[in-house]
């Protein structure tokens, strides 16, 4: 328990360092947002008028400290495009992507399971080698190409799946090409956590028990080799949110990577920060949520601890 | 044992696709047909399919895909390399800080890799691409900075079972200089790690170069980059697939090639760390 | 165990997508539209750019606007007198204008609309528009009190301007004249472009960030309810997405997407759903006059000659006409033969010989970083390497670039475009010219102190063919002193389905849905051939066979 306090403890001191990070990458970014504010056709004046309500001519230190108010409050500040509220634009396009992380982090465990645990069961036969080879080819891979031919090919070509959208059967093209590389390296993780977890000695003595191979399989061997990975899913689900970015721009799908892209064409400077520190908090939080999770289902843990 | 071997060939097979790729970069203005710069067809909106004069074709702009795609092989390894070296610099310097030396100035290292870890990556590389002056020398920063955490973290684990070993703790007794040390007795036996992580982010770093290009963040324009040449692509793919697909196998093949030699050579050490 | 669960998976999503539901049901009674970005704002103080102004314009009124020649008239306005000096115009509103919310327009609120777009804290991009007006810079909120704006009573507004503008009248039709209620800006403060109120043919019913905009008819609007039941504005869609929905029939306009264009105008079938116009855009080539080479005239004159504009043409499919001279052709005042520049790479290399560069030289060419302008880039850059100058390409950012330019010793060369404001030429010529204007928009660093006392006197002249006269002699002069390189005026294209009718395109403004409507309204029936037989109009359109479902193949 003590060692969660210190994590949760050690956790905030990350978030503090990451709004100032985030803070100091806004800064030192050399457009001026007055500028981008004001449009191509302003003159002097409005410009440095509009510098003065933002706030822009104060010290650096004083704006960082009124920055992190404003965090305090919720408030993420608008988008210099549109004035909405970045906050309440996050939420809008969240679920967006929250759908399409979900359903190819599904895809990705089913397909990266099946086949790590195939090729772990017959080591050294064809389906191992093609699995370990065809892993690493698709870890290689670019996932927005992959995009590209998937959507040029079933979409364009065949018309098996729609061109738009956000339905269920839209979202299997770019949920697939975001599953490819998730799903090689699980094949790859499961396939050496099995591996291993089967020579252990305790899987000897199940054997010896008599316990039939479902069970040793599956009670045993496949719990312990899962563990792992579940943690892990947790850690992708959070880091998926940003590394939907190059998926959702070749598939104009409408969520939180998209509109950080936009935002970062449009020199949005708070729809830049707002997303960014936005995604790193979902991190931070998956951590620790993991971090309980591990600690709930690892065996060996707990009893250490009992 | 056959375990060994098949590590041994996967290494070999990548060894070789490296070395051709290299080969391919270095004698470019021998192996394209063409400038890859120039119109060398009247293709402008309307890219020509391949044919015996262009195999691959030609672009919008009138020029050959084939030498754009030869001379493109330049350019990724150079930011591949580039991007890398500068990757491991950091990486290694962060992680040997923080396993040789231990205690407050292991902890704030790793905070701070906490911290980088924690943001969405991939769009920080493209915001910092985006709002930095573009070209490549912001491009191998940009990578550099996103890239070099988990070179950090590996080698500090290497470091910290070297430190503990006897031969450093005796010379660490004896009042050698932490630098000597270190470089000396710890980076020597470090070295096949370091190795192994540099090829390893030459795969990351190419993609996520080929990625930035798509987003028309890489190399400025007309230097041939297959990322863009993707992105290009997009706009003529009703009349022109062809241009989608050539470069899009160069990025796999040479990822693939560094991919299968990192992950060979890794293997390998695994195999041998195990059975010691 | 797991592969069978793969297998049944696999097999539930072929059914899934094999029994999709057909694309948006039927064609309903919304007009549907598409596009990539969403609109930015719907504040007429705010918004700035082609998006925002549509549907501005569908939402809010001015005093004046543009008809279908570019010739003012009366919306709000049912009437106005200028006094003979010029400076003082007055206006009537009608009395049947109504804002959404029930309360009718009355004069305070076009005043209120202005003085917001003055104010500072509003950041409007359009309160330079408006300083001409007495007292404008003093107006610190808007509920200032200013010389300049007088509400007389409740239909009459008068204004006092500080010197002559012929342009103001202009300046009244933009959208940042719209009248606002004031009651509904304090009510949403930031947020009101998103919950736009305003009294114009449409309402915002629904607005769905990055997803969908749903506009509805006004049945209370004084200029008579639109036919239209409202307009679906899709968002997320790019151009080559648009155009396959537009062909099976799920969106009512599109733009057409550059590798299609060359098929569409030439096949039959599309012609009469095609619409054009040729904007009131330049794009050109600038070069900085206090930059070496480029301080000598011979050396722009040179790369005037050594462009190809006919290739830059075919590059974007021929989607533009050739630009002689500066202003476009649909310009009022525009004359053609005022001094262009033909292709001429021989004469290109005589006159830098001419100059001292025989061997040609460096520079550096700055574009905004988008795909389209980086094709026309490296067209020009190849150009300009056959006559020996070579230039290197610098892709930068929208906001950047704008800074770059605007610095007067940093930018050498760089592609641009303007579009106009209003239909008159001083809004080229003046803005783009003046000496004064250096550091804001004259981004040429030109100076020439004879086009600045013509542009001064032009501004104090009423009388139009005169002013027309000597913006002509301006043009001709700067055409000759070769700061640009006047590029080409691109086309505005866009193509509807069988069923909408009375659509409009305006080389000024973007496309207005008041008087559109569609031929099936209110029938539930998707089939496209069904809709086209039924107008009973033109044999053409009785010939146009769309099938809905399956997207066209390319050849």
């Amino acid at each position: 328990m003590s060692a969660l306090l210190r994590r949760l403890g050690w956790s905030v001191v990350i978030l503090f360092g990451v709004t100032l990070l985030t803070f100091v990458i806004a800064f030192i970014v050399p457009s001026d947002p007055a500028r981008t504010l004001a449009g191509p056709k302003a003159d002097r004046e409005t410009i440095a008028s509009i510098r003065h309500e933002l706030g822009l001519d104060q010290p650096v230190p004083l704006q960082y400290v009124r920055y992190l108010g404003r965090l305090a409050r919720g408030d993420l500040g608008r988008s210099y495009l549109t004035r909405q509220g970045v906050l309440d634009a996050i939420v809008e396009r969240l679920p967006a992507t929250a759908f399409l992380a979900i359903v190819s982090l599904a895809l990705a465990a089913v397909a990266g399971v099946g086949l790590g645990c195939a090729s772990a069961l017959r080591q050294g036969s064809a389906l191992d080698m093609t699995v370990l080879a065809g892993s690493l080819v698709a870890l290689s891979v670019p996932t927005f190409w992959i995009g590209m031919l998937l959507l040029y090919v079933f979409a364009y070509r065949l018309g098996w799946f729609p061109l738009g959208g956000i339905g269920l059967v839209n979202v299997v093209l770019p949920a697939g090409a975001l599953a490819l590389g998730n799903a090689a390296s699980y094949a790859r993780l499961l396939h050496t956590n099995l591996r291993s977890v089967l020579g252990e000695d305790y899987i000897r003595t199940a054997h010896a028990k008599g316990l039939s191979a479902a069970r040793v399989y599956g009670k045993h061997a496949l719990r312990n080799a899962l563990i792992p990975l579940v943690t892990l899913l947790g850690l992708d689900l959070a880091g998926l949110m940003s590394g939907v970015v190059l998926t959702e721009t070749v598939f104009n799908w409408p969520g939180l990577g998209r509109l950080a892209v936009e935002a970062v064409f449009n020199q949005d400077i708070p729809m830049i920060m707002g997303t960014v520190l936005f995604s790193a908090v979902l991190v931070v939080a998956a951590n620790i949520v993991v971090d309980f999770l591990y600690v709930a289902i690892d065996p060996r843990i707990r009893s250490a601890r009992q | 044992m056959s375990g060994d071997g098949r590590e041994r060939r996967l290494a070999l097979l990548g060894a070789v696709m490296v070395l051709a790729l290299v080969a391919v970069a270095l004698c470019a203005p021998w192996l394209a047909p063409f400038d890859p710069l120039k119109a060398v067809a009247d293709s402008f909106g309307n890219p020509f399919a391949p044919q015996a004069r262009h195999l691959l074709g030609t672009d919008e702009l009138g020029r050959d895909v084939l030498s754009r795609l030869i001379y493109g092989a330049r350019i990724s390894l150079l930011v591949g390399v580039v991007a890398t070296g500068l990757t491991v610099v950091i990486g290694v310097t962060v992680g040997v800080s923080a396993g040789y030396f231990g205690g407050w100035v292991d902890t704030l290292l790793m905070r701070v890799t906490d911290v980088v870890l924690s943001f969405p990556l991939l769009l920080l590389a493209i915001a910092l691409a985006a709002l930095f002056e573009p070209g490549l020398k912001s491009i191998f920063v940009v990578i550099a900075v996103v890239s070099w955490t988990g070179v950090a973290r590996t080698v500090r684990g290497d470091v910290l079972s070297v430190r503990g070993r006897d031969f450093v703790q005796a010379v660490h007794a004896l009042g050698a200089h932490p630098l000597r040390i270190v470089l000396r007795h710890v980076l020597p036996n470090v070295w096949p790690t370091i190795l192994i992580m540099a090829v390893l982010s030459t795969s990351s770093t190419v993609l996520l170069d080929a990625g930035l290009s798509y987003l028309g963040l890489g190399v400025p324009v007309p230097t041939p980059s297959w990322g863009r040449m993707l992105s290009d692509s997009q706009t003529y793919y009703r009349i022109a697939p062809w241009l989608m697909v050539f470069p899009g196998l160069a990025i796999v093949y040479t990822v693939v090639a560094f991919n299968f030699l990192g992950y060979g050579l890794l293997a390998r050490s695994e195999r041998r760390g195990r059975s010691r | 165990m797991r592969r069978r669960a793969l297998t049944v998976f696999l097999g539930l999503l072929c059914a899934v997508s094999a029994c999709r539901s057909s694309p948006d049901g039927d064609a309903g009674p919304y007009l549907r539209l598409a596009d990539q970005d969403d609109i930015p704002t719907l504040d007429p103080a705010r918004g700035y750019d082609t998006a925002s102004w549509q549907f501005e314009a569908m939402l809010f009124n001015t005093l004046v606007d543009y008809d279908a020649q570019s010739q003012l008239v009366g919306t709000l306005a049912s009437g106005w007198e200028i006094a003979p000096d010029q400076l003082t115009y007055v206006f009537h509103l009608r009395d049947d204008a109504r804002f959404t919310n029930g309360r009718a327009v009355v004069a305070a609120d076009v005043a209120y609309a202005i003085k917001r777009v003055l104010s500072p804290a509003t950041r409007s991009p359009g309160a330079e528009f408006f300083h001409g007006l007495t007292g404008a810079k003093e107006c610190d909120t808007p509920a200032c009190a200013m010389a300049g704006i007088d509400v007389v009573d409740a239909h009459t507004v008068r204004f006092q301007l500080a010197a002559i503008d012929p342009l103001f009248l202009h300046k009244l039709a933009m959208p940042f004249a719209s009248a606002v209620p004031a009651e509904e800006v304090e009510r949403w403060g930031e947020d009101f472009g998103r919950h736009p109120v305003g009294s114009g043919a449409f309402i915002l019913q629904e607005w769905r960030s990055g997803q969908r905009l749903l506009f509805v008819r006004n049945p209370g609007y004084f200029g008579g309810a639109p036919r239209l039941q409202g307009v679906l504005r899709l968002v997320g869609v790019n151009d080559d997405l648009a155009w396959l929905k537009y062909d099976s029939g799920q969106l009512d306009v599109a733009n057409i997407p550059p590798a299609e264009f060359p098929r569409v105008i030439r096949e039959p079938r599309y012609q009469p759903l095609l619409h054009h116009v040729t904007t009131m855009r330049t794009q050109y080539l600038g070069m900085n006059c206090a930059l070496a080479p480029f301080t000598d005239r011979r050396v722009r004159q040179a790369l005037n000659h050594a462009v190809n504009k006919e290739k830059l043409l075919r590059l974007i499919n021929n989607r533009g006409v050739v630009a002689q001279g500066i202003l476009p052709p649909n310009m009022p005042g525009y004359t053609p033969d005022v001094g262009a520049y033909a292709f001429d790479p021989a004469a290109a290399r005589r006159l830098l010989a001419q100059a001292g560069f025989a061997e040609g030289f460096t520079s550096t060419l700055w574009v905004r970083n988008d795909e389209n302008t980086l094709r026309l880039a490296q067209s020009i850059q190849q150009d300009l390497a056959d006559v020996g100058v070579g230039v290197q390409i610098k892709a930068i950012a929208w906001g950047p670039f704008l800074e770059a330019v605007k610095k007067l010793d940093l930018v050498p060369m760089f592609l641009l475009g303007w579009e106009a404001d209003f239909p008159d030429p001083s809004n080229f010529l003046e803005v783009l010219f003046h000496s004064k204007y250096v550091g804001t928009n004259n981004n040429t660093n030109y100076r020439n102190a004879t086009v600045d006392a013509e542009l001064d006197q032009a501004a104090r002249t009423a009388d139009t063919a005169a002013r027309f006269a000597l913006l002509r002699h301006v043009e001709a002069t700067i055409l000759a002193d070769a700061p640009w390189v006047p590029l080409m005026h691109p086309m505005s294209y866009e193509i509807v389905s069988p069923r909408v009718r009375d659509f409009q395109l305006h080389p000024l403004r973007p496309a207005r849905f008041d008087h559109v409507w569609l031929a099936d309204a209110g029938r539930a029936t998707g089939d496209a051939r069904q809709q086209s037989e039924d107008t009973g109009t033109s044999a053409a359109r009785r010939e146009v066979r769309m099938e809905p479902g399956a997207p066209e193949r390319a050849p």
